[in-house]
């Protein structure tokens, strides 16, 4: 027995509570904590990369999930897409791709919250704190406004740090305009023009460059903070003026109005270098990207491996013309839509995909028959003829292999100075001033080769018309009937209250209860 | 047989004769052997009393010098010893029988052992003989239908394929949910690469008290594997081998080109709203349909032979002071498709010495080697096969695999036997598990025990897609390669004391674990852009371009203190006392450590005075048993929260500013210091009762088993969270279960035998608390759901009520306000020939708040049956099991019954992903065809709901698991061998079921089916899974 004490003894040595606290503690090696980031300049920016990237997911995303686009162009009548998503009336996995979309949404929030919210201040330079700061507040304010817009009314998440943050209620729209009206005036502060950018350059990389068309080219700028902002007001005060939302009375609509043009005017003043470019077909070409007409996009370069690329193109291709190697051709435009457009508007055939040209030279006009009818707003990346038309390559020779499988750099417009033209009119109007309000249509409709002379009628309805041939595909068509209340024109099956909102992904409703009630007649 | 009898009688003679002369010295000569006539050397004979003693020389022949009234006493190692009287003999015979080790009588029941009869807690014991019945590669399988309270099955009849034991109901929704494997003291994850014949026995702990000695790790029930060792004074090489072929048992019909033909034009019509690429099939012109014929089958090209072999070689030599034993193992598992197949290599070296009576020290290792060839792509394959339209050619005019989909337009069909062709999908894992211990017999009532223990797997994927294959020839070949490395130690130091009186006996253990869990990951990513495919995935230098490369490392620790005290009265009442205090390194600071106890009490009533008389019943015991154990079975990191590097890494893609990516960073977890174990809480009462000398025994236990801050990994989150999930403490649940065996010795006559064995297990299941509402488990993937008050992964739908056959059912079908009394119609935009939903919440409403539990994946029941026949040689084994009520989400379905759009080509979202149909398809609902239970072509359904008929079908099953009949050699005329046998075997030989897809029994829980780090979240989800073979088996076992 005495031996026995011994070896006791030995036991309680080898591993004494103490020692074994020590061999429990938890190792890691793969990946850092929320603890221990945010910590400095280059984690800050790693992180807002982050949100940009959390940003792109919502638009479209490397598994070809281009549903946020079929949410909001298939029930505006111009895309001819599935019935579901064209006639609202969702299948199952509509619904499930609904959610993917709503959940990209909000981790895209809560990566700019996370990043606001814990960026070590002391540890980051003050120039580029303040940038990196207003840059998230930017990404958040445009995922808060296209939440709020397609959903009503929304949660605000603050950035989850532990499951206590994780369930957060339903508030009011009119809260969620606050917020993002005062991040967007402190971003309009913070953030640079697109001019000053580059004088930042990225921490530690080097590539410092002069041109904003250099490294840093597609990040948030002053002038994308103000036109955005201006756009919420807009959006705020029409929506009042046509009583299709009223925001419990907590906003004025001529204080709105009033804001909105003063950001545009401000913009229009000449302070950031916007102006239109000449050609519109121009317009998306690579070498315009993030200049002088593209106030913000979302940034896709053409990629094979890294999945970088867009590839709306090869959604937008149609089968068997031998254009791509992948030609799905689900999206489509409608022939009622295309009809809109007289011959002598330069963006008919700028936005249509009339013509190709096959293997033998051939112009093949295109398509054969209505259904087939094709845009090509995200084609310009592609090999095109000088005048613009899709050829079938003799070899796949592309600039790479990428976009052989339809991936291409094309990003999509968010902001551009056109819609700013017309915004700027349509609140020039609204308070009045149809002068002015007149010559910034006119500024538009020269561009697209109709003259600076206006036809007579209501300008409002002009610039309707206008905003609808001169923004179409671009996201851009369903907000405007919402907020102008004009679906009952273009989709009268869709004038129901119902259709004001997409419905909230019933497994949010069922497992954080402050999203309810859901949205009605869903 | 005169000559005998006169010979014999002349001995007699001799004998009576001899007997008068006495108490003379002499030498008495003889030869000692065992019952197979082999002489054994070095036998020890002494004269009782004396000191003279003698020993056997090679030839197993002795002298000794005795006197007639003398006796010998004849001893050996691991043989019973003999006695024999000289009397007048002069030349000795002596048989010397191999002493039994009667392993029935010991229990393992972790860190020790203990006679069955002193067992207090609920452990289930199979012995190596009884799964050696069955000609089964993997100990897993041959254990379905025999352990009361397990539910066992084979979840993947692939080559190597997976399978799942869940003990006493489901008692974990994290990890596998599988229990607790020790293999001689090692802890592994997988015991599919476990050699059968290499099995001693397997003990299955069930209640608590049993489970909780080892504590974090035995919340799910703990597999003890006891391997074979060799026996002292021994040397036995046994060799055994067979071949199996297997045969499709069910198959999955679908439609013939003709038939495909109707399909397609009467959904065009249906669906005028789908815009198709072409209007017409290549080949297949629409004017002459009829004349369409059976097409291309892609079902029969993508088979081989479908087989297996196995063979086995063991060799064991032992002394009482040392001993060793080595066995190799073979096994080649094809698949049914072109191939795949697993090989299998195992080698077994065990051994022990004795330097002194008090020092004992052994080893053992296990060397292994698996690969799996075409696994994943196999299992893929599957399920493309069955996609592919029978007008879609698998080979072009020249003979080359085609690629143009049936359009002729596109370049966008995956060949899938190009695939299987031409690609390299290599899986291949060495791995190591060994043991070193040390005992010390410090006096004989305390022992002290050390050992370490070392596993080592390196796993390696070797992947390559040539430019022979389309998605190969859309990047110029496709290569990647990545290994896995893991690391475990696990030491213990064990102390034991013992005391054995007259009266009473107690034992106790106590002692401390320390294990630490180490893995390390590279891949290589895709690296694509080669100039050739002959590197294969072994030269990625060609490859001209890379992405998504990676590499990974976590560790793990857990420290645990043991402690068992066992007490026994006058062989009647026994106690076990038993605890475990475990910590981890993967919970929060304050929650590291847990404190697992158990109480089991046992009495022997048979042996108080009112029964020990009874004729009837022979053995009646009670056993009462109350403990807790835990589960640890998360993910290192989890309590921590972590930031994702995003990189530059092909799956999560992250930005560019100009035309450059950029390096990113995001949340990925949140942290989550109070994470903490799962506790499970289990009472048993069970009982033991034996009839007529233990002919009949009848084993029956009832539990009550709760698990309380159920761990939860992918526990979902609101998407607005940001996090679509986390590992939380998620809630708690039941598991109320009934389990018995009935087995009897029917007939037992000395030529003619006849045993029976019946098992029977019931559990029911229920979530009794969830955080939040219930919520669906994995919405893309199937319906099952998880809430309060249901069963974990009940199905949740909206009920079919059938199909409207008429309009005017569809008018009919409507609802009364109950305050305005008015009616409206339920399905307004309903057609003749879609689904009559249940409005169950009664709103008037038909949409996704109607969903309800209509299934559920745990059975009402399971049964297995087992009968033995010995007729002579020969024996007879058959094996039936069932599995009664529950239901089974029958994936494939979704591409095979898809009645309600027009799939056109897999890659043509957003049609679908189907090509084919299933050939009930046929019987769909057209105006000619009212009365059906399938939907028209091109129906319709609103709010969110399904246009197609339900996935999930009626799972239940009576299987004839196994049939087997051997014969046994007799030994005479066969020189130098001991035993020899030949059996042959069928399994699967008929399986009673209503389910429609290949097998009820198939579950992917994560994509595949082979991968052994599987989630036990998804229950009963079928997707195109392997089928399962009927089998037919023929072997030899051979021992000399």
């Amino acid at each position: 027995m005495r031996n026995a004490k011994y070896l006791v003894a030995l036991l309680l040595i080898v591993c004494s509570l103490s020692a074994c606290k020590k061999y429990l503690v938890e190792e890691v090696f793969s990946s850092s904590q929320p603890t221990n980031f945010y910590m400095n300049e280059q984690q800050g920016i790693s992180a807002l990369n982050g949100v940009y990237a959390g940003l792109r997911d919502t638009y479209f995303t490397y598994a070809n999930d281009y549903t946020f686009f079929s949410m909001l162009e298939a029930p505006t009548g111009t895309v001819s897409f599935s019935p579901g998503f064209e006639g609202m009336n969702y299948s199952a996995k509509d619904l499930a791709d609904i959610k993917k979309v709503w959940d990209r949404m909000w981790v895209c929030v809560n990566r700019a919250s996370m990043l606001i919210k814990l960026l070590k201040k002391e540890n980051v330079n003050e120039i580029s704190y303040k940038r990196i700061i207003a840059e998230a507040k930017f990404v958040r304010s445009l995922c808060y406004f296209n939440l709020v817009r397609m959903w009503g009314d929304i949660p605000l998440n603050d950035g989850v740090e532990t499951i206590d943050g994780a369930y957060p209620a339903k508030v009011s729209q009119s809260l969620v305009y606050k917020q993002i009206i005062k991040d967007l005036e402190s971003a309009a502060v913070d953030l640079p023009t697109w001019k000053q950018y580059a004088a930042y350059g990225n921490s530690g990389t080097g590539n410092l460059v002069n041109d904003y068309k250099g490294y840093e080219r597609g990040r948030a700028t002053k002038g994308a903070a103000q036109a955005l902002l201006a756009k919420v007001y807009l959006t705020i005060a029409s929506s009042i003026a046509s009583n299709a939302n009223l925001y419990d009375n907590a906003f004025d609509k001529n204080d709105m109005y009033t804001k909105a043009k003063v950001l545009c005017a401000s913009i229009y003043a000449g302070g950031h270098d916007y102006g239109l470019i000449t050609d519109y077909s121009d317009i998306f070409k690579e070498v315009n990207e993030n200049g002088k007409e593209d106030i913000f996009s979302v940034k896709f370069i053409e990629d094979s491996d890294l999945k970088l690329g867009n590839s709306l193109a090869g959604m937008t291709a149609v089968k068997g013309t031998g254009i791509l190697t992948t030609e799905v051709g689900t999206l489509k435009s409608t022939s009622a839509f295309l009809n809109e457009f007289i011959v002598s508007d330069k963006r008919r055939a700028a936005t249509f995909f009339l013509e190709y040209i096959n293997k033998s030279n051939v112009r093949v006009l295109y398509p054969a028959g209505i259904k087939t009818l094709t845009f090509k707003k995200y084609w310009s990346d592609y090999q095109l003829s000088s005048d613009n038309i899709p050829m079938q390559p003799t070899t796949y020779i592309f600039k790479t292999s990428a976009a052989d499988k339809g991936r291409f750099g094309d990003d999509i417009p968010i902001l551009r100075y056109s819609d700013l033209l017309l915004m700027y009119a349509e609140s020039l109007n609204a308070l009045g001033d149809m002068a002015n309000a007149k010559q910034r249509v006119a500024d538009v409709r020269e561009r697209s080769g109709l003259g600076r002379v206006l036809p007579a009628g209501d300008l409002m309805e002009l610039i309707i018309s206008e905003r609808r041939r001169e923004l179409c595909f671009e996201i851009q068509l369903w907000f405007d009937y919402q907020r102008l209340n004009i679906v009952q024109r273009y989709r009268p099956t869709l004038s129901a209250v119902k259709y004001k909102y997409f419905p909230i992904p019933i497994s949010d409703l069922m497992t954080n209860p402050g999203l309810l009630p859901q949205n009605p007649g869903w | 047989m005169k000559l005998i009898l006169t010979l014999g009688f002349n001995f007699v003679i001799l004998l009576l004769f001899s007997h008068s002369v006495s108490a003379q010295k002499s030498i008495i000569r003889g030869q000692v052997t065992d019952e197979n006539k082999v002489p054994l050397v070095s036998v020890t004979i002494t004269v009782a009393g004396k000191n003279t003693t003698a020993i056997t020389n090679a030839n197993g022949e002795f002298s000794i010098e005795a006197e007639t009234r003398d006796k010998l006493k004849f001893s050996f190692v691991g043989m019973e010893n003999k006695t024999v009287d000289v009397n007048s003999r002069l030349f000795f015979n002596v048989v010397l029988k191999l002493k039994i080790e009667n392993i029935d009588e010991v229990v393992v029941i972790g860190y020790e052992t203990v006679r069955r009869s002193d067992v207090t807690g609920s452990i289930s014991k199979i012995t190596g003989n009884d799964l050696r019945k069955q000609a089964i590669p993997n100990i897993v399988s041959a254990l379905v239908g025999k352990v009361p309270g397990a539910y066992i099955r084979t979840t993947g009849n692939e080559p190597g394929g997976a399978n799942s034991i869940k003990i006493r109901g489901l008692s974990s929704i994290n990890g596998t949910g599988e229990p607790l494997y020790v293999v001689d003291g090692i802890y592994i994850d997988n015991i599919n690469f476990i050699n059968p014949s290499d099995v001693k026995s397997i003990e299955i702990l069930k209640d608590a008290a049993s489970t909780s000695i080892y504590g974090s790790r035995g919340a799910n029930g703990v597999v003890l594997i006891t391997t074979t060792k060799p026996k002292a004074g021994q040397v036995l090489t046994t060799y055994s081998t067979y071949y199996t072929t297997k045969y499709m048992a069910r198959k999955i019909d679908v439609v013939d080109a003709a038939q495909y033909a109707t399909l397609f034009y009467e959904m065009k019509a249906n669906r005028p709203d789908i815009i198709l690429p072409t209007v017409e099939i290549v080949g297949f012109p629409e004017n002459i349909r009829n004349a369409w014929g059976k097409g291309y089958d892609m079902v029969k090209e993508s088979r081989q032979p479908w087989t297996l072999q196995n063979h086995d070689i063991n060799v064991s030599y032992g002394k009482a002071e040392s001993s060793i034993g080595l066995g190799i193992n073979f096994l080649k598992d094809n698949g049914a498709i072109k191939n795949q197949d697993y090989t299998r290599f195992n080698m077994k070296i065990n051994g022990m010495i004795k330097p002194t009576e008090k020092v004992e020290l052994g080893f053992s290792v296990f060397p292994t080697q698996y690969i799996y060839n075409h696994m994943d792509d196999g299992q893929k394959a599957i399920e493309t096969i069955f996609g592919v339209t029978p007008v879609t050619p698998i080979y072009d005019k020249d003979g080359k695999f085609n690629f143009i989909n049936m359009f002729g337009t596109d370049k966008t069909f995956e060949n899938p036997i190009a695939r299987l062709n031409n690609s390299t999908d290599i899986d291949k894992t060495d791995q190591i598990l060994s043991d070193i211990y040390a005992n010390f017999t410090i006096t004989p009532k305390l022992t002290f025990r050390t050992s370490l223990k070392y596993n080592y797997s390196l796993r390696e994927r070797l992947f390559y897609l040539p430019s022979t294959t389309l998605e190969g020839s859309l990047s110029s070949g496709k290569a990647n390669v990545s290994h896995l490395k893991i690391q475990e130690y696990t030491n213990n130091y064990i102390l034991s004391y013992g005391i054995n009186k007259s009266k009473y006996a107690i034992t106790m253990l106590g002692g401390m674990e320390i294990s630490e869990k180490g893995r390390s990951s590279v891949n290589s990513g895709d690296v694509t852009q080669f100039n050739s495919d002959i590197y294969g995935p072994y030269n990625l230098a060609a490859g001209a371009s890379a992405a998504g490369y990676s590499s990974f490392k976590s560790k793990e620790t857990l420290a645990g203190f043991l402690g068992r005290a066992n007490f026994k009265y006058d062989d009647k009442y026994f106690l076990t006392f038993t605890s475990r205090y475990d910590g981890s390194s993967k919970f929060g600071a304050n929650n590291k450590w847990a404190f697992f106890p158990g109480v089991a009490v046992a009495w022997d009533m048979n042996k108080e005075r009112f029964l020990s008389n009874n004729k009837i019943i022979s053995n009646w015991k009670w056993r009462f048993s109350a403990g807790q154990s835990g589960s640890s079975s998360i993910l290192p990191y989890q309590s921590q929260g972590s930031i994702y590097n995003m990189g530059l890494s092909k799956s999560t893609p992250t930005y560019a500013f100009g035309n450059t990516a950029v390096a990113a960073e995001a949340p990925e977890t949140f942290s989550n210091p109070d994470l903490k174990w799962e506790i499970s809480t289990q009472f048993n009462v069970g009982v033991e009762i034996g009839f007529w000398g233990n002919r009949l025994n009848f084993n029956g236990d009832v539990y009550l088993k709760k698990i309380s801050n159920l761990l939860v990994k992918d526990f979902p989150l609101p998407g607005v969270s940001g996090f679509a999930s986390s590992t939380r403490n998620g809630g708690d649940m039941k598991n109320i279960g009934f389990e018995f065996s009935l087995s009897g010795d029917i007939i037992k006559g000395k030529k003619f035998k006849l045993s029976s064995n019946i098992v029977f297990s019931k559990y029911k299941n229920e979530i009794t608390k969830w955080l939040g509402q219930g919520s669906m488990i994995n919405e893309n993937k199937y319906t099952g759901y998880v809430g309060e008050g249901y069963a974990y992964g009940v199905f949740w739908e909206v009920p079919q009520l059938g199909i409207f056959s008429t309009q005017e059912e569809i008018n009919n079908y409507s609802f009364r306000n109950p305050t305005s009394g008015a009616l409206s119609m339920l399905q307004p935009t309903a057609k003749p020939g879609d689904i009559k939903y249940a409005d169950t919440n009664g709103d008037g409403v038909i949409n996704l708040s109607d969903r309800t539990a209509i299934g559920s994946p745990h059975p009402d029941f399971t049964i297995g049956m087992g009968v033995d026949f010995t007729y002579k040689n020969w024996a007879l084994n058959i094996f039936i099991n069932s599995v009664i009520g529950k239901e089974v989400y029958n994936s494939s379905n979704v591409q095979l019954m898809n009645t309600s759009l027009f799939n056109t080509n897999k890659y043509d979202e957003p049609y679908g992903e189907a090509t084919s149909f299933s050939t009930r398809v046929l019987n769909r609902w057209t105006p000619e065809n009212q009365n059906t239970s399938v939907p028209k072509l091109g129906s319709t359904a609103t709010n969110g709901l399904s246009a197609n008929l339900t996935n999930i079908e009626d799972g239940s099953f009576i299987r004839f698991e196994n049939i087997a009949l051997s014969y046994n050699f007799p030994r005479k005329n066969m020189k130098g061998i001991k035993t020899f046998s030949i059996f042959g075997s069928v399994q699967n030989a008929f399986l009673i079921t209503k389910y429609r897809g290949t097998d009820p029994e198939n579950n992917q829980p994560e994509p595949g089916g082979w991968a052994t780090n599987q989630s036990s979240s998804i229950l009963a989800y079928d997707n195109f899974g392997y089928p399962r073979p009927i089998a037919y088996t023929l072997g030899l076992n051979l021992n000399f």
